[in-house]
């Protein structure tokens, strides 16, 4: 398995292709950290005072939503509660909002370019099995004395090893430009609100959150695109498609969760875990736990899919 | 000699056609078979099947005692093949490529990868990519790949498709070495009658799906019947006689020719029934019928009736 996997591997890493999506996830990430550069050198030192009666300001807000919204959702609420409380404790403990840009807000800003990371992993998901039929190669693939399962378990294998090391590239480089040219001089406590209490966690353990769960996302429409280019054999239908609805789906979802329950069950409802974190449910009712069966439940479909069609089907052509 | 492979009653039908109709032959240790027929007779749907690329709608194929339908990892190990064109990683070496398949099987050593790439003759390019590579070169790369694991039984589609003539002579001597020499029962297609006549122990002619005829190339000596060619002055008299006397030899006139097909033993009577009753005789002549002719025949017949 560990040998297949690695002919998996080369063949990938070996196209031009494929150096070129992890060049330019290099230079998207370097050129990201020359604007925020730019843009700081640009802006006066944040003013610090004040910064009580701005977080007073704020949680006076928060708490007039709270009473005076009618349909607020669970999500929310529980989003509220808890930034008043961590706010709260702020006032108490003496803990300012850091503004200014350092290394940890740097990496966590960056973790937005994770959408080119999982663009990329998707088309190497969509050519990893149907390029093999494209080049005639399938052939002598399947003619070895390995099941497909094991031949497709391998691919699958892979597109999450390319998604991992994509990942890791991305954090470590903006880790390393973040510090170079922002100074890790920033806090390195991120406040939570978990179970009615603030706790103080370790900067790298949220941004290490973050990380994750934009890696579901990216993890959801590699394995659709898996699927879509092991049933159909076309690397180009696949990734026209799952990027397609990479970039039209959320949009689609937003605009009809405003008029119908159901939305809550398509899959780019779901996909976006930090929707909870960050109090913004696309449809009420909506919770982690849910989501999480959701995508556990369109990920089974995917690979049932890739895999029956991909063992069963006859290689012509 | 074993038989290596085996079909019986193998049949395929793809979207409610018989493009394979009943097939069943058998391949011997050291034997190279040829697979005859015109394109889209089905040469290669029966290849695909042999090496599991296809399900088989009816029948079985054994591969050294293995059945490829429920023991395929274990039949397939002991095949090595090529399917149509000799389809390799372009991007990678030639080197990279057999190393791919060198780990989907165990115990294959970086000794044996070099074993088959100096069998083939492929030393001085294997570390250059594939895509630089001619034809000739892909076909060699793909005969390393597929003898990598010391396979049984080899399996090659229309091997010779595309090469010049010093490439088909290069295939040629590799395949009866292989043959003659490791004992391999090896498979070949094509569609081109004389390339086959000059490789092959035996000739299986496949028409529109069915083995229509399976012949030895080199007509073994002992055949039981021949056809003779005597030639004579009055051949209708002739004709008359050996009627009379001997309507079993089927005797015909072509020509100035009498022919007839008997064994051996029974010429000497014909011959001296036709001296004793006057008839002069200039030649006998045993006729062969080459496979060309036969293959024609047949192919023509098969036209005719479909046509
Ligand atoms: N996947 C397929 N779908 C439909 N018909 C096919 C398929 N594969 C082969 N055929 C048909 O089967 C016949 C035999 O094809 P093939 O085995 O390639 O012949 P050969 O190799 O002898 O030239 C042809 O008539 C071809 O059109
Ligand atoms: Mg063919």
């Amino acid at each position: 398995m560990i040998g297949l996997i690695k002919n998996e591997w080369l063949k990938l890493v070996k196209q031009w292709g494929t150096r070129v999506m992890i060049a330019l996830l290099v230079l998207i990430t370097c050129l990201f950290a020359g604007l925020m550069k730019y843009e700081e050198s640009h802006q006066a030192d944040s003013p610090t005072p004040g910064w009580q009666e701005k977080l007073q300001a704020e949680n006076a807000a928060y708490k007039k939503e709270l009473t005076e919204e009618q349909n607020l959702t669970e999500v929310r609420k529980d989003y509220l509660e808890g930034q008043i409380n961590i706010n709260e404790y702020r006032l108490q403990h003496n803990l300012p909002v850091d503004t200014d840009m350092d290394m940890q807000s740097f990496v966590e800003g960056s973790s937005d370019l994770l959408s080119f990371a999982g663009l990329f992993v998707l088309i190497a998901a969509a050519g990893i099995v149907a390029n093999e039929h494209t080049w005639g190669t399938i052939k002598l693939l399947l003619t070895r004395p390995v099941s497909r399962v094991k031949i497709l378990f391998s691919k699958y294998a892979t597109v999450i090893l390319f998604g991992l090391f994509l990942l890791a590239v991305a954090f470590t480089l903006s880790s390393l430009l973040g510090l170079v040219l922002f100074g890790a001089s920033g806090s390195s406590i991120h406040l939570a609100y978990e179970n009615g209490q603030v706790v103080e966690q370790s900067m790298i353990f949220h941004l290490l959150k973050v990380y994750v769960f934009k890696f579901v996302d990216v993890l959801m429409f590699a394995t659709l695109a898996f699927m879509v280019s092991a049933v159909f054999r076309s690397s180009s239908l696949a990734i026209g498609l799952s990027s397609f609805l990479l970039f039209i789906g959320p949009t689609v979802t937003m605009l009809l969760s405003m008029r119908y329950e159901w939305t809550k069950y398509l899959l780019f409802a779901n996909t976006d875990l930090l929707q909870f974190e960050e109090g913004r449910t696309l449809v009420s009712g909506m919770t982690m736990e849910f989501s999480l069966v959701v995508l556990a439940v369109y990920y089974a479909v995917f690979q049932i899919l890739a895999f029956i069609v991909f063992s069963k089907r006859d290689v012509a052509a | 000699m074993t038989a290596l492979v085996e079909l019986w009653n193998v049949s395929k039908v793809i979207k409610g056609r018989k493009i394979i109709d009943s097939l069943s032959f058998t391949v011997k240790q050291g034997e190279v078979f040829g697979f005859l027929g015109p394109n889209g007779a089905g040469k290669t749907t029966t290849i695909r099947m042999i090496v599991g690329l296809m399900k088989l709608s009816e029948g079985d194929i054994l591969i050294n005692g293995h059945p490829i339908r429920t023991g395929f990892e274990k039949a397939v190990s002991q095949v090595g093949a090529i399917v149509e064109n000799p389809e390799m990683y372009k991007f990678l070496t030639g080197f990279e490529n057999l190393q791919q398949y060198a780990r989907m099987q165990s115990k294959i050593t970086k000794e044996k990868i070099e074993e088959v790439i100096k069998l083939v003759g492929l030393e001085d390019r294997i570390h250059e990519k594939v895509k630089t590579y001619s034809l000739g070169m892909r076909q060699r790369l793909g005969i390393a790949q597929a003898l990598l694991h010391d396979p049984k039984v080899l399996i090659l589609d229309e091997p010779t498709n595309g090469l010049d003539p010093a490439g088909i002579k290069d295939i040629r001597r590799h395949i009866r070495d292989l043959a003659e020499k490791k004992g391999m029962a090896i498979i070949v297609s094509s569609h081109l009658l004389s390339e086959m006549e000059m490789m092959c122990d035996r000739i299986g002619i496949l028409q529109k799906g069915r083995l229509t005829h399976i012949q030895a190339v080199h007509e073994s000596s002992d055949r039981a019947v021949d056809r003779y060619a005597i030639e004579v002055n009055y051949p209708e008299a002739a004709v008359k006689k050996v009627i009379s006397s001997f309507s079993y030899v089927q005797p015909k006139i072509a020509g100035s020719c009498l022919m007839v097909e008997a064994e051996k033993e029974r010429l000497p009577e014909v011959i001296s029934l036709l001296v004793s009753s006057h008839i002069k005789v200039y030649e006998v002549k045993k006729v062969t019928k080459s496979l060309e002719e036969r293959f024609l025949e047949i192919t023509e017949r098969q036209e005719v009736m479909s046509g």
